[in-house]
This record gives C-alpha cells, structure tokens and sequence, in this order.
C-alpha cells in the first residue's frame, strides 16, 4: 500500500515527549474527537510484542485490529460477502484456476486408424498453433498461514497485504 | 519543542486541556492533529487521540473523521509518531 504520511511534513509538539514516555508502559488509540471515544487496540503491542500465532480461538489487540482493518479495507475496494478469518496453522485455500496441457498419446491401430488417448478430464482439442493437446483446467492450490479474507468462493492469502500498521511481523507465523 | 494546548469538551461535559503531540497537514489540504488528554485507561496506558482539526485564531476545533481514507492517514500518522520514539 502506497504510504500516505509524509514525514517531513509531521510538527512534532512537547506532547511527544509524553508519548515518548508512555510507549514503555503502554498508549491505547482512539479516533474521532475525545467525545466519541472508541477504543482499536493497545498500539504498542506491535511495537514491542511479535504475536505468535499459535494462539487461542480469537486473536485480541493488535490481530483483531488487523482483521477488522482488512475487512474495512475490502469492503471499500467494492468486494461484496467479505469475511476475514483467523488461522492458525497451515491450511490449504483454492485461489483459482489455470489452464494445462497434455500431449496427447497416439496409438496407430491395425487398420491405419490412429487413437489418441489423454487423462481424465481433459478435453482433446486444437491449440493456438493448431497442434492437437488435452486440456483441462486445474484448481490453484496455495498453502497459507495466518490471516485469510474471503469473498465469494475463494480465499486469498493477504499475508503480503500492506497494512496501516505495517509490519511484517505482525504476519510471522510460529 | 513547542507546547501547544488546546480546550475540549469531554462526554461528560467537562472542560479538559488536552496537549498535542503532533499535527500534521496532508496534500489533500486536511489537518490531522495526534494529542493526548494525559490520562489512562485501566491497563495504565496513556490515551492518545487523532482526529482532524482546523484552527480558529488560537483556538483548535476538532472535526471527526468520516472518510475511510482520513482515517488511515490519522492511523499511518501515529503510527510514525510511535515508531519514531
């Protein structure tokens, strides 16, 4: 995700000082004006604590920050049915399809025929260039770990996704 | 560094000085204002607040975030603020 504060442009105050601090002992965040407090998470988790994955049922702090922060995310790219889910451990995903080929096998008959012969589930068929192939089309398989968004009938892997509070290891698996 | 304080209203009516940490303008043409109200919440962790602002003479009006895309700009900016200290 393109990085949208520019660093140069930040006036730091005394109030940094404060923070500075605090970031030992903890600073909770909330946004939108002190009236409408709305508690995120304890920040600092991320600052000091890699969270290890193999974790109870339900990430807390930082995790479920993260979960909710993906939802939002793409929610606003227009995916409808968008879910995210926790898991821990390897699990494998579906994350489309691809087209493969095969040579077909030929097989000359006794009487001059020629049989061609392809796997199950392909279909024989002229390519691009004429030749004739099998083809069929395979499901993509991905092995993933960690956090997981679906939409529709897919998963996706958004392990590499650029969050707000970027961080790698916020991501590491055990 | 310079002090900068400003006055709010919290929910329960209360006057509080709340001192900034950090202000921020964005090429969009919006302020962005970290600060804190210097108390904690029950795990001792210091509160700290981002919002948008405009400024009024010397007063700091703070204006709620409503767009997705301001809310991520506030969130990248304490977290710049965090990972700087």
């Amino acid at each position: 995700m393109e990085k949208k504060v520019n660093n140069k442009k930040i006036v730091k105050y005394a109030g940094a000082g404060l923070l500075a601090a605090a970031i030992t002992t903890g600073v909770v965040i909330y946004d939108d004006c002190i009236e409408h407090e709305q508690e995120i998470c304890p920040i600092t988790r991320a600052l000091n604590v890699i969270p290890d994955f193999a974790f109870p049922e339900m990430p807390t702090g930082i995790a479920l920050h993260q979960l909710f922060q993906m939802e939002s995310d793409l929610v606003d790219r227009g995916l409808d049915n968008v879910t995210v889910a926790y898991c821990p451990g390897n699990y494998s995903v579906t994350t489309g399809m691809e087209k493969v080929t095969v040579e077909p096998t030929m097989i000359k008959n006794e009487d001059g025929t020629v049989t061609y012969t392809i796997p199950a589930g392909y279909i024989l068929k002229n390519d691009e260039n004429g030749k004739l192939v099998g083809e069929a089309y395979e499901p993509i398989i991905e092995n993933l770990t960690g956090l997981k968004a679906t939409w529709g009938d897919i998963g996706y892997d958004v392990e590499k996704k650029d969050f707000v509070f970027e961080g790698e290891t916020f991501l590491k698996t055990k | 560094m310079e002090s900068m304080q400003f006055e709010t209203i919290d929910k329960k009516g209360n006057k509080i000085i709340c001192e900034v940490i950090a202000t921020y303008h964005d090429d969009s043409n919006k302020d962005f204002i970290v600060y804190t109200d210097k108390t904690f919440d029950k795990n001792k962790q210091l509160k700290v607040y981002y919002s948008l602002y405009e400024k009024v003479g010397n007063a700091i009006n703070l204006i709620d975030i409503t767009d997705s895309n301001d809310k991520k700009i506030g969130l990248e900016l304490v977290k710049e603020l965090l990972s700087k200290n």
